[in-house]
Parts: structure tokens; C-alpha cells; sequence
């Protein structure tokens, strides 16, 4: 891989790992398995929904009578409630399966779009350098123990240095805007309270 | 099933040919343990040729006052009807036995000393699969031997208010998801359990294991409606029938077969002079006819209350015959007075 692609690759897949744990892996999950429901399972979730709204309005039935006066009616109210129930633990615990299933394989996608390309690039290009910085820039120690790791010729910045330098100025732009839009404090009130 | 009546007594059980085990259930104070006498004593009646034993598993024993004659762990024939024995278990001493004999060894320093009777102990149910299991203990080592001894054809139960029973039905599937953990603390924890008493370890399993196969052999017994039926117990108030309803839906569940329930301590008041039994009976009324319309394929069995408590055999045979033949308020108006005093 040329160098420029390379210094271009790494930096728009650590940015793209940072983002995905900026927005959160189970946001992502949550966000895949609505549309997966509204475009695969549309039946099943309606199904879900229309037990639950009917348990719901036998409950409101049930509760509206008096147990007493009305037993044999109040018991078969009981008896649909119990089986409704039963239902929708059913389908409950056959759409959740199936969210877990899409959990996994979102999980799997992300590790395989983002962390394990960035560590293979790591691995692989550990020891290139991607640029030179200008002779004097810094400290000649900073170099050697910090800008040329792992041994680079000095002078020269490698993937793992640079990585790292993205990751940092990621979060601290994360955090400036995060300052920027946080609302204000409301100012104290100056009217006296005694 | 709607379109033919259901008779409203017990005579399908009575006239039975292949029932086996009987159960009698309800709440407590309903007349559970009249109730199942008197079926006892009218199968006993109706079936001379057959062997009937009434087993109370209620760890209140009240058989023996219900006969007015001693019971105890053995069975023994009831005075006057030479086909009907009675016997009462104590269920949490069966299971204290079975930890006396199979408990832990003698060694104060080993750790899972006592271990199997904890375990043991705190599984819901046990108590109750305990004493059923002496109760068939009981039975198959009598047809081993020789014909001396008497064989019962058919087992009536009286038990223990509503739970028990039905977490001694549970308890194959609570056996099983515990030895699963077991197994898996063991498989985890395998080197160091070894350490520490590895022999023990493994024969506890092999003891719960077999106690697994032993409950889940009575249950498929008690899952048979040819061999077992429940009959439910409840007096016509809203509390007893809704802990009868609960407990038919129950026993559905666990695929017990239950198509007949007794409604105790009926007032029939209708042509009588005293104000308040009227108006009870009319309240009894109102629950009855909604017991009709809720239980209208099942044998809805509807028993007076009588003037006094019900016990001696012979009280017991005068009572018992409006499970067969439906009490007739009008006709049989002299039973309610006539009982023997004790």
C-alpha cells in the first residue's frame, strides 16, 4: 500500500472506530434491529403489539367489574388474561432471540469494519513511517522516546504515534463541542427568598 | 361436551373401572377430609369385591377423629367396612428418615458433611414427593408378596391444603435445572470439589438423579386420566371458589385430569323458618349459579350442611350417599338432624 493511502486508510478507520463508540455499539444494535423488525418481522412485532393492547383491555374489563357480583364472568376474563399472557411471553421470547442474534452479528460487523483492520494495519506497517516531521521541532529526547516509537528512523512518525495523536485530538474536539452545546446554568435568581 | 349434561355427582368415579389414585384438594376448612372419606366409603361401598385405602398426606392428620378411630403409619382396616383401610403420613418425617439413612458420613472435618440433606431439604415440594414415594414403596412391595397381604385397587388421597400437591407436580422439572447447576459448579469447580470430598459429591448426584427417575415415574402415573382424577373441594364463597379456580387452571397445566368438584356445606334453605339461613343460602345461590355457568362440563357436586360435625362411619355413610344420589332438599330434609351425636 502507498504511504499516502495508508496515512488516509488508518486515519478514516481510527475516526470511524472513535465515532461508533461515540454514538455507543448498542445504539447501533438497537437502531439495526428496529429496521430489521419493520423490514423482516413486521408481522411477528404487530402480532406482539396486538396481544399486548388486548391484554390491556381485558385488564381495564376485568378491573371495571366487581369480582364478586360478577364471578363466573371476572373468572373468564382471568382465564383469557392468563392465556394472553402466556401468548405474549411466547412471542416475547421468540423476538428477543432473535435481537440477540442480530446483536451478535452487529457486534461482529463493527469489530470487522473497524478494530480488527486498524490492527492489522498496526501489525503490518509497525515498523514504516508514515511522514517526517521537521528537523528541530521537537526536543531531540521527545523524538527518541516518544514521536519515533518503535524505533523509527528519527524524525519520522509511525502508524502507532499517529493513531494514538487522532484518537486524542478526536476526543478533545468531542469535548469542546460538548462544552460548546451544553445548555447554560440559568443564572441565580436574585429575588429574596425570606 | 356441551351437548350432553354432566351428572352432578361422583357416580362416574364410583362406577370407575381402572382409577387408581383419587385425590381430594381444596382449601383448608372447606370438608376436604369428610369428603374424601365419604368417597372412600361410598367406593368401598358400591365395590365390594375391590380394596380401597384412604391415605391422608395433610400433616394436620384428622382421618383418625374423622372415623372416630385410630390411624397411624400402617394401614388399618376401618371398623365396620372391611374393605377400606386408612393411613396417615407425616411427610416431613419421611423425609427426615430418608436423611437419617442416606445422610453424610461421620467426619466433622469434611465440608459437604450435611450438604446433601441441605440441598435435599430446601427443594420445594420433596416433602410431599417423599411421602408419595413411601406410599409406592408401600404398594409394590405388596404384590411381591403373598396373597396374605391385601392389595389395594384403587388409593384415595385427603391433601393438604391447595399448594403442596400441585409443587410435588413441579418438582421433576426443579430436580432437573438443579442437578444441570450442579453439574456445572462441578465441571467448574471439578479439582477442587474432588479435594474436598469427591466420593460424597458423586453420590449425592447419583441419589438426586434417582430420585428424579422415581417422581418422574409416579408423574406419568398422575398425568393418566384413566388411572388418576382430582377432585376439587370448595364451599360456595367468592375466596374458595376463586382458590378452586386456580386450582383447576393449575392441574390443567401440569396435565392432571380434574372433572369434578364438591361444593360443601350447602344450606338449601329455601322452605325454612330461620331468617339468616335464607339469606346465606340466597348468597350461596348467587355463587352457585355462577359455579353452573363456569363449570358446566364438569361434575358439579352440591352437598348440604348438616347440623353437626361429621364423624363415626356411620355418619359418614349417611352423608356420603348425596355424592351419588343429589341431595333433594325436600326429600331428604330428616338427614340434616339425624346424626349420631359424639
Amino acid at each position: 500500500m502507498q504511504l499516502q493511502t495508508l496515512f488516509l486508510v488508518v486515519t478514516g478507520l481510527t475516526i470511524l472506530s472513535n465515532l461508533v463508540s461515540l454514538v455507543t455499539k448498542e445504539r447501533i444494535q438497537g437502531a439495526v434491529y428496529v429496521v430489521f423488525l419493520r423490514l423482516f418481522l413486521t408481522g411477528e412485532y404487530n402480532k406482539l403489539m396486538k396481544l399486548r393492547s388486548e391484554q390491556l383491555a381485558i385488564n381495564k374489563e376485568r378491573n371495571a367489574i366487581s369480582a364478586q357480583d360478577n364471578y363466573a364472568k371476572w373468572t373468564k376474563l382471568n382465564r383469557k388474561y392468563d392465556a394472553l399472557a402466556e401468548e405474549i411471553k411466547k412471542q416475547e421470547h421468540a423476538l428477543s432471540s432473535q435481537k440477540s442474534l442480530i446483536d451478535n452479528y452487529v457486534s461482529r460487523a463493527l469489530q470487522l469494519l473497524t478494530t480488527l483492520p486498524i490492527n492489522a494495519l498496526k501489525l503490518w506497517y509497525a515498523r514504516k513511517s508514515l511522514f517526517y516531521t521537521r528537523p528541530g521541532t521537537f526536543p531531540w529526547i521527545i523524538d527518541a522516546v516518544i514521536i519515533n516509537l518503535p524505533f523509527l528512523p528519527r524524525g519520522s512518525v509511525g502508524i502507532y504515534v499517529w493513531c494514538f495523536c487522532v484518537n486524542r485530538v478526536f476526543w478533545i474536539l468531542v469535548d469542546f463541542v460538548k462544552v460548546l452545546t451544553e445548555p447554560r446554568p440559568l443564572p441565580p435568581s436574585k429575588e429574596k427568598v425570606n | 361436551m356441551s351437548d350432553f349434561e354432566v351428572e352432578p355427582s361422583l357416580k362416574d368415579i364410583v362406577t370407575h373401572e381402572s382409577l387408581k389414585w383419587i385425590f381430594v384438594g381444596g382449601k383448608g376448612g372447606v370438608g376436604k377430609t369428610t369428603t374424601s372419606s365419604s368417597i372412600a366409603i361410598q367406593l368401598a361401598l358400591h365395590n365390594p369385591t375391590k380394596n380401597y385405602l384412604l391415605i391422608s398426606t395433610d400433616p394436620a392428620h384428622n382421618l383418625s377423629d374423622a372415623f372416630d378411630q385410630k390411624f397411624g403409619k400402617d394401614a388399618r382396616v376401618v371398623d365396620g367396612i372391611s374393605n377400606l383401610s386408612c393411613m396417615e403420613i407425616d411427610p416431613s418425617s419421611s423425609l427426615e428418615e430418608f436423611i437419617a439413612n442416606n445422610g453424610s458420613g461421620t467426619d466433622q472435618n469434611d465440608p459437604l458433611n450435611g450438604m446433601m440433606s441441605e440441598v435435599t431439604g430446601s427443594i420445594p415440594g420433596i416433602d410431599e414427593a417423599f411421602s408419595f414415594m413411601e406410599v409406592l414403596k408401600h404398594i409394590k412391595n405388596q404384590k411381591n408378596e403373598d396373597s396374605s397381604v391385601i392389595k389395594y385397587d384403587t388409593i384415595v388421597f385427603d391433601t393438604a391444603p391447595t399448594g403442596h400437591t400441585l409443587r410435588f407436580l413441579q418438582l421433576p422439572s426443579t430436580l432437573e435445572t438443579l442437578l444441570g447447576k450442579f453439574n456445572e459448579i462441578s465441571g467448574r469447580l471439578g479439582p477442587l470439589l474432588n479435594m474436598m470430598g469427591g466420593d460424597q459429591k458423586t453420590e449425592m448426584f447419583n441419589k438426586l438423579a434417582e430420585i428424579k427417575t422415581q417422581v418422574t415415574e409416579v408423574n406419568k402415573q398422575f398425568q393418566d386420566p384413566e388411572l388418576t382424577t382430582f377432585i376439587c373441594v370448595c364451599i360456595s364463597e367468592f375466596l374458595s371458589l376463586y382458590e378452586t379456580e386456580r386450582l383447576v387452571q393449575d392441574l390443567t397445566k401440569y396435565h392432571m385430569d380434574v372433572n369434578s368438584i364438591v361444593v360443601n356445606q350447602l344450606l338449601f334453605a329455601d322452605d325454612d323458618q330461620c331468617k339468616r339461613c335464607q339469606s346465606r343460602w340466597k348468597m350461596q345461590r348467587k355463587y352457585l349459579d355462577q359455579m353452573d355457568e363456569l363449570y358446566e362440563d364438569y361434575h358439579l357436586v352440591k352437598m348440604p350442611l348438616l347440623g353437626n360435625e361429621i364423624r363415626g362411619v356411620h355418619n359418614l355413610k349417611l352423608f356420603s350417599r348425596f355424592l351419588i344420589e343429589p341431595y333433594d332438599p325436600k326429600a331428604h330434609k330428616d338427614v340434616v338432624f339425624s346424626l349420631e351425636e359424639r
